[in-house]
């Protein structure tokens, strides 16, 4: 009796919890109590934190490879084989206007210098001992964008997926304390007041001429940028088409909502206690703010060396809106600007660089994978 | 590895500023085009 006892005891979870998964519950309780309590990107906190609690349960087969555990299909399926991320790039191109992109395309530019902290992070890691693939997923944690970040990694060295992914997301929700001081401290009171000329009306025939001709010019160029690209124009084309309602609103909504699920579940699966309790977690946690810093760096200094040669200045502060991080780092912007003048609403000018940056770190992706890229 | 890592910025960071830079001239150059074609058509 004593042994059958015994036995069945050895095959409880309970008998094998160490310390370490404690730890990943406490990890998985935070993230639950930020989405619920004080409301930081439930949607994805909500569904990781679940996922970093069950797949810290001790036997429990869910990420496991032979025989595949529910998580591990999730995750083999659909970040493995990127499938997720593309379909997220679906959902954001149908939700994305492009319009301000379009009536100033000078503001793409702002979401390539945006860039900077990818580059400077990557750079910094190489420092600190990260392989070359390792450093590009840490750097792309600049670029503010989470499926990007998601898909880079899951390429160029899947055992930091959950690290990067957390590193990313967590650092998008905390835009509105990063970057205005870094906004203020590179700017002058004089230069946050410039106000901008009202965005010209852009015409139907535009708005669906740019997905098609943005897919032709990237692809072309950069290969390796296509899967994403791809999706992400098509979303786009449906909703400027006008003629497949259905679709942009499914994209928008059922099938975003259906993908979220099963990425912050995957993205949750990750990060098992041996994987994440490593000082390299820190180290990538550190690098995503620093990667941060200076993108919003990047693009307010380029927009001060744009006006040395502009005739109608730009404000500086919609620079740092080249930080995808869409709509937020826009609205970081406009609220500065509205603490200098309150007359002065950039949003619409702030949303072109935003949405830029989207593109730009699509780019700075795929020349990664196309340079590293196994 | 150093000299990979400069590769790897030296071309990826100005790439992706011309890249953004040529996509830029080009939504410029179709908005004048349509903008013109629209304009006779009126």
């Amino acid at each position: 009796m004593g042994e059958i006892l015994g036995e069945i005891l050895l095959q409880t979870g309970i008998w094998h919890l160490e310390v370490k998964h404690l730890i990943m519950w406490g990890i998985a309780f935070a993230y639950i109590f930020l989405a619920i309590k004080k409301e930081y990107e439930p949607l994805l906190l909500l569904p990781i934190g679940f996922g970093i609690l069950a797949v810290n349960l001790p036997l429990a087969p869910l990420m496991t490879q032979e025989p595949k555990g529910l998580l591990y299909i999730f995750y083999h399926y659909g970040l493995e084989w990127e499938v997720i991320p593309c379909l997220i790039f679906l959902g954001l191109g149908a939700m994305t206007d492009f319009g301000p992109v379009i009536a100033n395309p000078k503001t793409l530019l702002l979401g390539a210098a945006a860039q900077l902290g990818v580059y400077v992070a990557f750079f910094i890691a190489i420092l600190l001992g990260f392989t070359i693939p390792e450093a590009c997923s840490i750097g792309i944690i600049g670029g503010a964008d989470g499926p990007t970040t998601i898909y880079t990694t899951a390429r160029l060295a899947p055992h930091l997926l959950g690290a990067t992914a957390i590193a990313a997301y967590s650092y998008m929700s905390l835009v509105p304390i990063i970057q205005p001081p870094v906004m203020k401290l590179l700017t002058t009171k004089k230069e946050r007041q410039i106000m901008m000329k009202q965005l010209r009306p852009v015409s139907k025939t535009e708005r669906i001429l740019f997905p098609i001709v943005m897919m032709l010019i990237s692809c072309l160029l950069l290969p390796a940028s296509a899967p994403l690209m791809v999706m992400f124009m098509l979303g786009n084309l449906f909703r400027e088409s006008g003629v497949v309602k259905r679709l942009s609103d499914a994209a928008q909504n059922e099938l975003m909502n259906i993908v979220t699920i099963f990425l912050g579940v995957s993205v949750g699966a990750t990060m098992s206690a041996d994987n994440f309790l490593r000082p390299q977690t820190l180290m990538i946690y550190g690098l995503g703010l620093v990667a941060f810093i200076f993108s919003t760096a990047g693009g307010v200094l380029f927009a001060k060396l744009m006006n040395l040669f502009l005739k109608e200045k730009i404000n500086p502060l919609i620079g740092s809106a080249g930080v995808s991080a869409v709509p937020m780092s826009a609205r970081v912007s406009q609220k500065l600007a509205l603490e200098e003048n309150p007359r002065n609403y950039l949003i619409m000018h702030a949303m072109g660089p935003n949405v830029a940056g989207v593109i730009g770190t699509l780019m700075a992706a795929g020349f990664f994978i196309a340079m590293v890229g196994k | 590895m150093w000299w990979e890592a400069l590769k790897i910025f030296g071309i990826g960071f100005p790439g992706v500023i011309l890249t953004l830079g040529l996509m830029a001239l080009i939504v410029y150059l179709v908005g004048v085009v349509v903008n013109s074609l629209q304009k006779k058509k009126g």
